[in-house]
C-alpha cells in the first residue's frame, strides 16, 4: 500500500482497539520504535492497533503531539503537561503504560513507570493487593512463615490506603 | 466489541519487563516487603536479572550512610576497649528535610588486631563483614597478618563485591606506624563475594607483591581500587588494581604541588571517588585549603587541577567521602567529613558550603546505595515453594 500525503508531510491511519481511526501526520509516530520500524520497513499507511483502547490511543497522541513541538522555551510548560498526563485514574495509567511498552516510546515508557511507583511507593502488600485487584496466591501460613523470616522487612508501618 | 473485556488492562497485563522496571523503583525494604503480594511479584522480585537491574539503578539514587558508635566498653582500668555499639543509619539528601534515619544498631566486640574500614557500602570491623542493606553480619575467614587495610570494589554487572586485603609480610613489624622511610614488603589477598552466598572459605592469595613504607589512603573508582602509598620519606605514589579481572596497573605518580615541602610535613593527602573519577586532594591546614586534583590519563600520569577549596575557619581536618550528583542537574556535592561533628556538603560550581545536621559521635558518614545483595542465603520456606511451581504459573 503506498502512503498517501497531503503536500509535503505524509499521513498515517492508527486503528484502535474499538475500530476507531486515528489520522495523523507520520512524522508524529517516529517517536515509536514500533511504528517507525513498520512505517519504514513495510510502508503502511494504515496500522492496525487492536490491543489499545482508542481513549488511551488518544492520549498517546496527545503527548506525541506535545512532544513534537517541545523547545527549550517551552520545557516547563511540557513539564506540567507531562504531570497532568500521568494524573489519571490508576487503570488508565496503566492502560497507557502497558501501550507505551508496546509502541516503544521510550522516553514515556520511562515516565509512566515512575509514576506507577509513586502511586505504590509506601503502600501496604494489601493496599498494593487492592490496587492492581490481585489476588493473593499465598495461604495465610505461608505469608506469616515469610514474615518470620524476615522480620526486619516488615518492621515499620506502611500505607494501607488505596488512594 | 467481543474483547472489550479483554482490553481492560490491570497490572497483571503488565508484561514482566514493565512489572521489573516499576518495582526497580522502590525502596529496597518496600520491594521485600511486596514479595508477598503473590507468587508472581514473588518470583519477579527474587530473580538475579531483577536483583542486577535494581542493584544499576540504585546507583543513581544515592542517599547517605551514617555510622555512629554511641558507647564503647572497657577492661578494668579503662586499658583496652573490648567492646562498642555501632548504630546504622542513613540520610537522604536529595530532599530538603533532611532527616538522619536510624537503621539499626550493633554491638562489635574487638578483635586482638582491630580493624574499621567502609568502602562501597560494606563495613568491614574486626574480622566480619556487616552489608547494610540486609543488617547481615557475618565472619570473615582468617586473613593474613599483620592486616593494612580492606577495600572493597562493587561489580554491579554480575552482582559481586570484591574485598582486597592489603597486608604486610613481617609478623613483628607495625605496618600502619612506620614513619621512617623503610621499604616493607606488601602482599594482597582477595575475597570474592557473590549475591547469595557462601562466604568463600578462604581468601585468594595474589602472586603481585609491592614495596613501599606506608599506605596513606584508599578509594575504589569504577571497579578499580587504588591506594595512594608513600615510598621513602616524600615520594608519594599511587598503585591500583582492577578488580574484575585481578590485574595491577602501572604505578602513578602525584601530581607535583608547590607546598610540596609543606604536604611532606603533614599526612595530608587523600583520594576519593568525585562522580566516577579518582580524584586527589591536598589539604593543607596551614593554608585552609584543600586542592582537587583529577586524573585524566592512566598511562600518560596526566593530572589536572580543577578546583581549590577554601576552607578557612571551618576546622583542622577534612575528608572527602563522597559526591552527590543533584537529579536532573549536572553539578552535584562533595560531601566532606570535617571531623567533630562537622559534616559538609560544598557544592562546587557554587563554590558554596552547606552544614549538615549535627551528629553526635559520628565516625563515618558517606555515600550509600540500597542494594538487592545477600551475604548467605537464608532460604525462606516460601522462596522453596514458589520455585517447585512451574514458570508460567503465576
Amino acid at each position: 500500500m503506498a502512503s498517501s500525503t497531503t503536500g509535503e508531510k505524509k499521513i498515517l491511519t492508527l486503528k484502535g482497539g474499538d475500530n476507531e481511526e486515528f489520522i495523523l501526520e507520520e512524522s508524529l509516530v517516529l517517536q515509536s520504535e514500533l511504528l517507525k520500524n513498520m512505517v519504514k520497513e513495510e510502508r503502511v499507511s494504515s496500522i492496525p492497533l487492536p490491543s489499545i483502547k482508542s481513549k488511551t490511543l488518544v492520549k498517546i497522541i496527545e503527548y506525541l503531539k506535545k512532544h513534537a513541538e517541545l523547545t527549550p522555551s517551552n520545557k516547563e510548560e511540557f513539564k506540567n503537561f507531562e504531570k497532568e498526563f500521568v494524573n489519571v485514574v490508576l487503570e488508565e495509567l496503566l492502560d497507557i503504560t502497558v501501550a507505551v511498552n508496546y509502541l516503544k516510546i521510550n522516553g514515556l515508557l520511562e515516565f509512566c513507570c515512575q509514576a506507577v511507583a509513586d502511586r505504590i511507593k509506601d503502600k501496604s502488600v494489601e493496599a498494593v493487593r487492592k490496587i492492581f485487584r490481585i489476588e493473593s496466591d499465598f495461604t495465610p501460613e505461608e505469608e506469616s512463615e515469610f514474615r518470620k523470616e524476615t522480620p526486619e522487612a516488615f518492621e515499620g508501618d506502611l500505607d494501607d490506603t488505596t488512594n | 466489541m467481543d474483547n472489550t473485556m479483554e482490553l481492560s488492562s490491570n497490572i497483571m497485563a503488565l508484561p514482566c519487563e514493565v512489572l521489573v522496571d516499576i518495582l526497580s523503583r522502590l525502596s529496597l525494604k518496600h520491594v521485600h516487603q511486596l514479595q508477598t503480594v503473590s507468587k508472581k511479584w514473588f518470583r519477579t522480585i527474587s530473580s538475579p536479572h531483577f536483583r542486577r537491574l535494581y542493584n544499576m539503578k540504585s546507583l543513581n539514587r544515592p542517599r547517605t550512610l551514617v555510622v555512629q558508635v554511641p558507647n564503647a566498653k572497657y577492661s578494668p582500668g579503662r586499658r583496652k576497649m573490648i567492646s562498642r555499639t555501632i548504630d546504622i543509619s542513613t540520610m537522604d539528601l536529595a530532599v530538603d528535610n533532611r532527616e538522619i534515619q536510624k537503621e539499626f544498631s550493633f554491638e562489635d566486640i574487638i578483635a586482638p588486631e582491630s580493624s574499621f574500614f567502609i568502602s562501597s557500602n560494606l563495613i568491614i570491623s574486626n574480622h566480619k563483614v556487616c552489608n547494610p542493606s540486609t543488617k547481615e553480619i557475618i565472619i570473615l575467614p582468617i586473613s593474613s597478618y599483620p592486616s593494612v587495610s580492606f577495600d572493597v570494589a562493587y561489580i554491579p554487572s554480575n552482582n559481586t563485591y570484591k574485598i582486597v586485603h592489603l597486608y604486610g609480610t613481617k609478623i613483628s613489624r607495625k605496618y600502619n606506624f612506620n614513619y621512617g622511610g623503610e621499604l616493607l614488603e606488601f602482599r594482597f589477598e582477595i575475597l570474592t563475594l557473590r549475591d547469595g552466598g557462601p562466604i568463600p572459605s578462604s581468601w585468594q592469595p595474589l602472586p603481585h607483591q609491592e614495596w613501599f613504607s606506608r599506605k596513606l589512603d584508599s578509594t575504589c573508582v569504577n571497579n578499580v581500587i587504588y591506594w595512594l602509598v608513600r615510598r621513602g620519606d616524600i615520594m608519594q605514589n599511587i598503585i591500583s588494581m582492577k578488580t574484575e579481572n585481578e590485574e595491577f596497573l602501572s604505578t602513578i605518580s602525584c601530581p607535583k604541588e608547590p607546598y610540596d615541602e609543606e604536604l611532606s610535613l603533614y599526612e595530608n593527602t587523600q583520594l576519593a571517588d568525585l562522580n566516577g573519577k579518582l580524584c586527589l586532594a591536598y589539604y593543607t591546614e596551614e593554608l585552609s585549603r584543600m586542592e582537587l586534583y583529577f586524573l585524566k590519563d592512566h598511562k600518560k600520569q596526566e593530572w589536572v587541577k580543577e578546583h581549590t577549596i577554601n576552607l578557612s575557619g571551618m576546622g583542622n581536618w577534612f575528608k572527602i567521602t563522597g559526591y552527590l550528583p543533584l537529579q536532573g542537574n549536572n553539578n552535584g556535592d562533595i560531601i566532606i567529613d570535617g571531623g567533630c561533628k562537622l559534616s559538609l556538603l560544598y557544592n562546587i560550581e557554587e563554590e558554596r558550603f552547606k552544614r549538615l545536621p549535627n551528629i553526635k559521635e559520628i565516625t563515618y558518614i558517606g555515600l550509600y546505595f540500597d542494594r538487592c545483595f545477600k551475604l548467605q542465603s537464608t532460604r525462606s520456606s516460601l522462596q522453596a515453594r514458589v520455585d517447585m511451581l512451574p514458570e508460567g504459573d503465576s
